[in-house]
């Protein structure tokens, strides 16, 4: 029974996956559909690495878009300039894919490092200032960068990535954030949200875990980043300005920040949501600004604040005869 | 030398603008430590109102300012106490939500309404455009002395009300502490509300001004303007007005001067201002940087 429930969640994502192919072949989902699924994932990815720093390390990031665009531009540099797929047999296509990927999230890990650690020794809106500059800049360099298309846009993109790759990824977001949050460095981030000063006073060492935290959440972002990048087959520095990261922000707080369950809500509705109300045209903007507001006003800890579906938290082993608290 | 000052001329003249904007958001922020992101939208709303006034009703140059200063103002109000006041004492990110989503609205259904819609409108001459050659060489035209007169009146008026004003005391004083001045008898909710009056009534004036300097308007030209002004009033040190004027024309002259530089500096330049200064004083220029108590 235990051994069943462990692996739940990744039977749950293979039948997700089966599924989805089956209505696909059946013709019940356009390859439009199918598209937008990937596309939630993707943000999906994205509002999880941001709900560590947080939600459940209580900081303030605002310019997660930067983190995608280095991760995304790495990883089709790497594709594209470094190994591009017509010097490449077939077969090695993936693994050249997989590899870009992670050099995508580990560059954008970096910078992530380099931007934390100087900004997040300070308290405050500090980080939320540093980040959103960071964004901008970024997208501005680029632009200066004209071996990734500069200003024009990034073009000729191999679209290596497909449903499994993105369920993939996901799947394993899930579970390293899971693992993560549910570890002496999970409870080290939660101590500092909930006050930092006395988490200092306990012993732990705050700067150390707020800059980590920061870390693997940007290197989370530049992995769908990349994700992102072999899905479009094209990459413009316009699309990661300050409003997409804006977007991110919305997806954790509607939501639901400090609760994995409630950014994959979050991420997947107000993804298809937009979609689904196509038909109104222009006025679908006004009712999401409306929804918006409303959402925040009737549940301002978002949809799923401070909860988490069962299959999201590990059993804790106590040891026999253990009769303490939780 | 001549193009240097006529630069500067360039940099004060949007600088002051920038200044005018972020002391909505350096005031709001302040008071309530709210990022307020529906400020810029606000600003768009002042250009229009501007628009209309001198299209429909022929309005000359000060009553078209004063309607812009006026209706943004009178919404803002309405927006604090429909969308943030709610929010008041539940977690700070929740307003900021509200805020997103307010801003959102802003700026999508003035595009849907049939008279506004979404193209960029040539914004009309409010004042007789006509160039000025200084002594140097250096060319100051109409535009940029009203710009920068009423610009700097504004924002005489504005520190005088905020330091010489029973009102501007209170503002003073729940910006400070929102408890201790409610136990003074201090009504925190007008106040509140009179902060996001005046802030607002800036952005209008500095959307007029602005797009008189870029004679050409849409609806979301309150997008990039606001977050340039937001990065101003960092810059200078959020919570503080004189650091609000300081950054809008740091930036102001910053950015003139990159963008004569190299054209694509341009808008990157402002941020990495930003950066360096605040990792040698991170609460801005003339912040106050916070102690903690427990």
């Amino acid at each position: 029974m235990d051994t069943l429930r462990k692996y739940l969640p990744i039977l749950g994502l293979a039948a997700f996956y089966v599924l989805v192919m089956a209505l696909r072949k059946a013709g019940v989902l356009t390859s439009y559909y199918v598209q937008i699924l990937m596309f939630a994932m993707i943000n999906c990815m994205v509002t999880l690495g941001l709900n560590l720093i947080n939600g459940f390390t209580g900081q303030f990031s605002i310019g997660q878009a930067g983190f995608v665009a280095v991760g995304g531009y790495t990883s089709a540099a790497v594709t594209t300039l470094l190994l591009p797929s017509s010097v490449l047999v077939p077969a090695l296509r993936p693994l050249v894919f997989l590899l870009s990927v992670f050099i995508g999230g580990i560059v954008a890990g970096i910078f992530g490092y380099l931007i934390g650690k100087p900004s997040l020794r300070l308290k405050g809106d500090y980080l939320a200032i540093v980040t959103l500059a960071f964004g901008e800049i970024i997208r501005s360099l680029i632009r200066l960068i004209p071996q990734v298309g500069g200003p024009r846009g990034f073009s000729g993109i191999p679209r290596y990535s497909n449903l499994l790759w993105i369920v993939l990824f996901f799947g394993g977001t899930i579970w390293v954030l899971r693992n993560y949050i549910y570890s002496s460095f999970g409870r080290a981030c939660i101590a500092c949200r909930e006050d930092e000063l006395a988490a200092g006073t306990m012993g732990v060492d705050t700067t150390k875990y707020k800059v980590m935290a920061f870390t693997i959440g940007s290197a989370i972002a530049g992995v769908a980043g990349g994700l992102l990048a072999h899905l479009l087959g094209y990459l413009h520095p316009d699309q990661f300005n300050y409003l997409k990261s804006i977007d991110f922000l919305v997806y954790l707080y509607a939501g639901g920040a400090g609760s994995m369950t409630g950014s994959i809500m979050g991420a997947t509705l107000l993804t298809i949501l937009p979609e689904m109300l196509r038909f109104l045209s222009g006025w679908r903007l006004v009712i999401y600004g409306i929804a918006l507001v409303f959402l925040m006003l009737f549940r301002p800890q978002g949809i799923y604040g401070g909860k988490e579906l069962p299959f999201l938290v590990p059993k804790i082993r106590r040891p026999e005869g253990y009769e303490g608290g939780q | 030398m001549r193009e240097t000052l006529q630069l500067l001329i360039y940099g004060v003249q949007l600088g002051v603008i920038y200044a005018l904007i972020a002391l909505g958001y350096t005031m709001v922020y302040g008071i309530i430590n709210l990022i307020n992101f529906a400020h810029g939208d606000l600003v768009m709303i002042g250009a229009f109102v501007a628009y209309f006034a001198a299209e429909l009703l022929g309005a000359n140059f000060p009553l078209a300012i004063f309607l812009a200063m006026l209706i943004p103002a009178c919404l803002s109000v309405a927006i604090e106490r429909l969308a943030y006041r709610p929010l008041r004492n539940k977690p700070r990110l929740s307003a900021l939500i509200t805020a997103i989503g307010v801003s959102i609205f802003l700026e999508n259904f003035p595009r849907m309404l049939p008279f506004i819609g979404p193209n960029y409108r040539p914004f009309p001459m409010l004042i007789p455009f006509k160039n000025f050659t200084l002594p140097t060489g250096a060319v100051l035209n109409s535009i940029q002395i009203v710009n920068i007169l009423v610009s700097v009146a504004l924002m005489v008026a504005l520190t005088y009300i905020v330091h010489r004003t029973k009102v501007g005391r209170a503002m003073r004083a729940v910006s400070f502490n929102k408890d201790a001045a409610s136990l003074m008898g201090i009504n925190v909710n007008r106040i509140i509300a009179v902060t996001f009056f005046l802030g607002a009534a800036l952005a209008g004036a500095g959307g007029v001004l602005y797009s008189m300097t870029y004679p050409m308007i849409d609806v979301l030209m309150g997008i990039w303007l606001g977050t340039k002004a937001f990065i101003a009033a960092v810059l200078g040190g959020i919570g503080s007005v004189p650091g609000a004027m300081l950054g809008g024309l740091i930036m102001g002259i910053c950015e003139v001067v990159a963008t004569a530089l190299y054209s694509e500096l341009g808008y990157g330049s402002g941020f990495v201002i930003l950066i360096l200064i605040l990792l040698f004083r991170p609460a801005g220029l003339l912040g106050k940087v916070k102690i903690e108590k427990v």
